[in-house]
């Protein structure tokens, strides 16, 4: 019976003449020429894309390392990769300079970055990060770095077991955890590093308020001084009151005198110089608007404490306000703490200015702070001048005795705090090459940036490269036979 | 030898089967010949590489059932690919040939693939693994598309069960073409003197 099929089939078949073939072999070689300049621009194209990818990876050099005390702080920075690698991922070794502030690079979300980053700039000029989750972080205020740019002192860090502080070593990535004067395992913010790197003044607080402020409805966190001594572990309360966490004017806390011996601190509006052991020297009252200058506020001979007072708006004050605020040097001596004389800086226009130390002895390094877009203070709610949400940008200057001023680090506007090893300032090893952050080595949130390429892929360019295949079939099949 | 050359000397010993196949593949002249069309250019484009290889009809023919199909997904049906009609160079001969008109109407009903195993099978005399080779499927695939587009002619046309078997779909006679294949393996793409 399958053989009367194929017999039907083969007289079916014979009522087909030969098909027309003067075309095909002229249309099959236009295909052929096709075929080939397509495969040439996909391979053009692959190309590009992987050079796109791998060159800057290739042309990417750090800059080499430096002989111990040939570092320098870099003349520029750059916002880090948002994926930026960690300390603890590939540790770069000592810091020639940190800095925090906004943008993707700079502040996370928590839902899959974390919201406080700062960048550690190595003195091979690469970038590594320092990650904090659940707040935005100010780096020379709760996250600072040794004298010697090796250890960064903070109340917590990402990755690393609850702890009172955290001291990181950029050498090897890896955080020691310490535990407070009574046992606690929270909460503390680095104040200064003594000179010699082996002690810190650090601020203790409650991890939960014990009241909340009848005015503000904020919660009260009584905040005292501890001095905590690296080498022993030991930590010594030197002041049970510092006043409440979030009212304090974190710029102008405290600094250490150059030989470490003494410490300046400020209470409210008075100014106290403190032994190690938190004996009392003396004390004096700055009035308002007054402030000690900063961390690095003693002089290189240690004889004088700097001091800012603000000209401009206190209170009240609108953003215009705050930026044209202008701020005077003085100083006091620091054996009585009376008014002194000292190098004539220049006054300066700021929002707030934090003085960092001496550079060369010589010249006042310090932060100039310029308000936040929507900055403005109220009376009676809190407010930060050195603050993440009060400040917009931050400039690290040096301003010389008799007026005039250096800008040492060109930084981009996403920069909202800085901090410099001290060692680096007081040698005045300023204006280090710099190279622009390299994308690896990368967390693994490199890959978010790629959702969003995949879906305008999937979502538009998978649709034209249909439509253009169909369209293509069709001219082969129609106009192709046709000769055309 | 001139490629150019090489391909019309091999089209011109291959285009009268090839277009047979493709009309009963298709069950229409022009897309018959629309169908050597689109396969012979795609053999031209590789023409050189495929005569190195030394034997071109088993690509020629892969291509033609592989462009059977994709011109059937592609519902290039109904769609005229000429501007003038083509000529017919032969008579309409069906009459008096018996069930050729129905077995046409008949295979138009089947799925393409199955209109494609029949042919391999029962036109050209492939064996099931020469058939599984065109199609690009496995032995077992063709047996059972086979065997359903028997039962499905069956089904569809009963006039027909003179021609392919009445009685179940391991009839006897399918069962030996698929079991004395080995006897029967020459394609007759490549026989002229078949017809």
């Amino acid at each position: 019976m399958s053989r009367d099929l194929r017999t039907a089939l083969a007289e079916l078949a014979d009522q087909m003449p030969p098909a027309r073939t003067d075309e095909v072999w002229r249309a099959g070689r236009r295909m052929r020429r096709r075929d080939r300049t397509r495969m040439a621009a996909r391979l053009v194209v692959v190309l590009l894309v992987a050079a796109a990818l791998t060159l800057p990876a290739v042309w990417y050099r750090p800059l080499p390392s430096p002989a111990t005390g040939e570092a320098a702080v870099p003349a520029r920075v750059w916002t880090p990769w948002m994926w930026q690698g960690t300390v603890a991922q590939a540790p770069a070794g000592p810091a020639t300079l940190l800095f925090s502030g906004d943008g993707f690079g700079l502040r996370g979300t928590d839902l899959f970055d974390h919201e406080g980053k700062v960048a550690v700039v190595g003195q091979d000029g690469s970038y590594r990060m320092l990650l904090y989750g659940g707040a935005q972080t100010v780096v020379g205020e709760e996250v600072q770095v040794s004298p010697n740019g090796r250890y960064v002192a903070q109340g917590h860090l990402a990755g690393t077991d609850p702890g009172w502080l955290v001291v990181t070593d950029l050498t090897d990535g890896r955080s020691r955890t310490i535990t407070g004067p009574d046992g606690t395992t929270c909460c503390a913010e680095p104040v200064a590093w003594a000179p010699d790197g082996d002690s810190v003044l650090v601020m203790d607080r409650p991890a939960y308020p014990v009241g909340f402020d009848p005015v503000t409805g904020y919660g009260i966190a009584p905040a005292r001084l501890v001095l905590l001594d690296l080498t022993t572990g030991v930590s010594r309360v030197l002041v049970e009151e510092l006043g409440d966490r979030w009212k304090l004017r974190t710029a102008s806390l405290a600094a250490f005198s150059p030989d470490g011996a003494w410490i300046a601190l400020t209470q409210g509006s008075r100014v106290s110089l403190l032994n190690r052991s938190g004996a009392v020297a003396w004390t004096r009252d700055l009035g308002p608007g007054r402030h000690l200058a900063g961390v690095g506020a003693f002089s290189p001979d240690g004889r004088r404490i700097a001091t800012v007072a603000l000209d401009g708006c206190q209170d009240e004050c609108d953003r215009a306000a705050l930026a044209a605020r202008t701020w005077r040097f003085g100083y006091l001596d620091a054996a009585s703490g009376v008014d002194t004389d000292g190098p004539a800086i220049g006054p300066v226009t700021a929002m707030a200015v934090r003085a960092l130390g001496w550079r060369l002895g010589t010249d006042l390094v310090a932060l100039t702070y310029r308000p936040e877009n929507d900055a403005r203070k109220a009376a009676d709610v809190p407010f930060n001048d050195t603050g993440w949400f009060e400040v917009g940008d931050a400039t690290l200057v040096a301003l010389r005795p008799g007026g005039g001023s250096d800008v040492l680090v060109d930084s981009p506007g996403e920069v909202l705090a800085m901090d410099v090893p001290r060692d680096l300032l007081e040698s005045g090893r300023f204006g280090g090459p710099a190279r622009q952050p390299a994308p690896f080595p990368a967390r693994p949130l490199i890959l978010l940036p790629a959702v969003p390429l995949v879906v305008v892929l999937i979502g538009v360019a998978v649709p034209v490269i249909f439509w253009v295949r169909r369209r293509r079939r069709r001219l082969d099949g129609i106009e192709g036979l046709r000769g055309g | 030898m001139d490629p150019e050359e090489s391909f019309r000397e091999y089209v011109s010993g291959r285009v009268a089967a090839l277009s047979r196949a493709a009309y009963l593949l298709t069950g229409d002249r022009h897309l018959a010949e629309d169908l050597v069309q689109l396969t012979l250019v795609r053999v031209a484009r590789h023409w050189e590489r495929l005569v190195s290889r030394g034997d071109p009809d088993a690509y020629v023919r892969r291509t033609l059932y592989t462009q059977h199909v994709s011109m059937w997904r592609r519902r290039w049906r109904g769609v005229d690919l000429h501007a003038q009609p083509p000529e017919a160079s032969t008579p309409d001969s069906t009459a008096g040939l018996v069930g050729a008109l129905m077995v046409r109407d008949a295979l138009r009903r089947l799925a393409p693939k199955q209109r494609a195993v029949l042919v391999l099978r029962y036109f050209e005399d492939l064996t099931e693994a020469e058939a599984a080779d065109a199609l690009g499927c496995s032995v077992s695939t063709v047996k059972s598309q086979t065997r359903d587009a028997l039962a499905r002619l069956r089904t569809l046309a009963p006039e027909l069960a003179e021609l392919v078997g009445g009685s179940s779909v391991g009839d006897s006679s399918i069962g030996a073409a698929s079991a004395g294949d080995s006897s029967v393996s020459a394609s007759s793409v490549g026989r002229e003197g078949k017809r």
